[in-house]
């Protein structure tokens, strides 16, 4: 890959991929580290230099997500209120909402609910990156929804 | 896609593009320096990896030609010589084989 081509990566999907690590981890700084490692790891992938832009963006998902799936393996979860610090706060109206909300959740289903809605990736691919089979995390999406929507109705100013 | 489905993913790309706005990130130059950095570590480990192999070889070549010239001695010499031939070139070869590989097992890379 070229320099060119790295700077033109990073600057297209850095901040999308921070968004997504971050809103997982719930941890900002943590969150920079994964990113700068997975587009280290793509930067020195042979396999990657002839592949296509989205190609190498779900590169970057898959390392970001093996990345923490390593990083928090047997760890339990710091309740939202201890690390609220560490989470950069969004838009002024629902952004602590959606946080509150998202922090309800286990980390797969944060997860999941990103990648499907946000990103847009199909169950099949959502459930490939995470390690689950199709219909297992299309029912974690419907649980993880139904407990985003309480939660979020809970917490919305 | 229900409305339910369609007010979560406004409300978590809403929630996206602020983070994105917000977010912090070193630019584009110094992340590609870091991974040059990282890229040439990567690198470096690996030649490590190589020479420890080689020298791991050559020990074990070493150790082969002298067994194979002990065997040969052993053979060749009379009855009584064969347990000071052997002892000798066993001895020898325990000292080749830690003279050259140990070192290199000891400054093996880390694996992370």
């Amino acid at each position: 890959m070229t320099d060119e081509d790295f700077c033109a990566l990073y600057e297209a999907h850095a901040r999308r991929l921070w968004a997504y690590v971050t809103r997982a981890i719930r941890d900002g700084a943590a969150a920079e580290d994964i990113v700068q490692e997975a587009f280290a790891r793509v930067f020195r992938a042979k396999a990657m230099e002839t592949e296509d832009e989205e190609h190498r963006r779900r590169y970057l998902y898959t390392v970001a997500t093996n990345l923490i799936r390593r990083r928090y393996r047997g760890l339990v979860e710091v309740p939202f209120e201890e690390r609220a610090g560490h989470s950069p706060t969004s838009s002024p109206e629902n952004a602590m909402a959606v946080t509150q909300a998202l922090s309800g959740l286990t980390r797969i289903e944060r997860q999941t609910l990103w990648l499907a809605y946000v990103e847009g990736w199909s169950w099949r691919e959502v459930g490939r990156l995470l390690g689950y089979r199709e219909g297992s995390i299309r029912q974690v999406g419907v649980r993880a929804r139904r407990r985003f929507r309480e939660l979020f109705g809970e917490s919305r100013p | 896609m229900t409305d339910d489905e369609r007010e979560l993913r406004l409300s978590l790309k809403a929630d996206a593009e602020s983070l994105v706005r917000a977010a912090d990130l070193p630019s584009a130059q110094q992340a590609l320096w870091r991974a040059k950095v990282s890229r040439l570590r990567d690198r470096r480990s690996r030649v490590a990896h190589i020479v420890t192999y080689l020298h791991c070889a050559a020990a074990g070549l070493v150790a082969a030609v002298l067994i194979a010239f002990a065997w040969r001695n052993v053979t060749a010499a009379p009855a009584a010589d064969h347990p000071m031939t052997v002892a000798t070139v066993g001895i020898t070869a325990v000292l080749a084989i830690g003279v050259l590989a140990l070192p290199a097992f000891l400054a093996r890379p880390s694996r992370r």
